[in-house]
């Protein structure tokens, strides 16, 4: 990650237009993914004034420069790179917390987005939430956009808004994430289907990651999911990460967990939809 | 097989489809009008004056105009249906 000179770094940026749906935690665990890889991965916190990606993490502790200061000219870019525990090749710029989203200007994100091609093989932006300047700001020196939805109404009408936008902006149709999908009631006909999302949103998926208790413990510890071998949201991190590395990974299936209960009752021929 | 139909949540008590085709038709429906920008007001006054021109030239049943905006291949459309009645004497 030092000193060799122009890497060409794609710059892409993670954005839902509604809150809550998985944007931070998509970028730190893409992000560690790609850099367990072995590619040398900055992640940028452009949700200025509400700084999140530090504490999913675990990097809360060491910030002292922060993505403001960088465009202000009050520290070196690498002042404000904090590098990870875990991962070497793994960096992040963290989002000012005492500042708001005008604090940055597109113009200002261009310019760091080009300063850091040149240091990285991967920049990931995560956006705030909305469609206002922070969003502006987030795409506004991408070369690819991922958009994260969630399987319900609200967050597929913003993520409709914001392929509209994506678009308006002369980016490539931006690639798809469906996060929190639980298999148990797409079974029941109770959540809307990766299928179903994709059909409205007509865009290309790049990854379904299933809801999964390991992503609220890792969290909780400020462990990117990604790194844990056994987990399934993890697992779904890692074949994003492949996929943005070119390669064609099917999509997992997602395996509904069979009770003992279910499994009788099929046996009884009372199967199908119980 | 009804308690089995109760523990299972097939019962009565339930909405008769799934909530996920309830939700999948609330999506497409709200879609329809955030990228046409149309209101059912419109719609309303679009069918009206579309009734009105159409009952010039034919025998229309206008209690049964459908008229609708539907996603489909590049974009939305505008579909009306509209059932003409069959009243002249011409062969069949």
């Amino acid at each position: 990650m030092e000193e060799q000179q122009d890497r060409n770094g794609r710059v892409i940026t993670i954005t839902s237009g509604k809150g809550g749906v998985g944007k931070t935690t998509t970028t730190a665990n893409v992000g560690a993914a790609l850099a367990a890889r072995g590619k040398s991965v900055v992640l940028v916190d452009a949700d200025i004034g509400l700084r999140n990606l530090d504490i999913v993490l675990g990097l809360e502790n060491r910030i002292v420069y922060d993505i403001v200061d960088v465009v202000e000219g009050r520290c070196r870019l690498r002042q404000a790179l904090i590098r990870d525990k875990r991962l070497a090749n793994l960096a992040l710029i963290p989002a000012a917390q005492t500042r708001d989203k005008e604090a940055v200007s597109p113009e200002q994100m261009r310019e760091l987005c080009d300063e850091l091609r040149q240091q990285f093989d991967f920049i990931l932006i995560d956006s705030p939430a909305g469609i206002e300047r922070g969003f502006r700001n987030a795409i506004a020196g991408a070369d690819e956009v991922l958009v994260v939805t969630n399987p319900e109404v609200s967050a597929v009408r913003d993520a409709d808004r914001i392929v509209g936008l994506v678009e308006a902006a002369e980016l490539p149709p931006p690639r798809l994430i469906v996060n929190r999908i639980d298999p148990e009631l797409v079974r029941r006909g109770d959540m809307l289907s990766v299928d179903d999302v994709l059909e409205i949103l007509a865009i290309p998926l790049i990854g379904v990651v299933p809801a999964d208790e390991s992503i609220v413990t890792a969290t909780n510890r400020g462990e990117p999911v990604a790194l844990d071998p056994q987990s399934r949201a993890g697992q779904a991190f890692r074949d994003i990460a492949a996929r943005l590395l070119g390669e064609d990974v099917p999509f997992q299936p997602l395996e509904v967990p069979n009770g003992v209960w279910r499994r009788m009752l099929r046996a009884l021929g009372f199967g199908g939809r119980a | 097989m009804g308690w089995l139909d109760t523990l299972f949540g097939r019962g009565s008590g339930r909405a008769p489809r799934g909530s996920a085709q309830v939700a999948k038709q609330r999506l497409v429906e709200v879609l329809v009008y955030d990228h046409v920008k149309v209101t059912p007001d419109v719609l309303e006054a679009i069918r009206s004056e579309m009734c009105q021109i159409l009952s010039r030239h034919l025998d229309i049943d206008a209690d049964r105009i459908e008229i609708s905006i539907v996603r489909g291949e590049g974009g939305e459309r505008l579909v009306a249906n509209v059932p003409v009645r069959r009243t002249g004497t011409g062969r069949r």
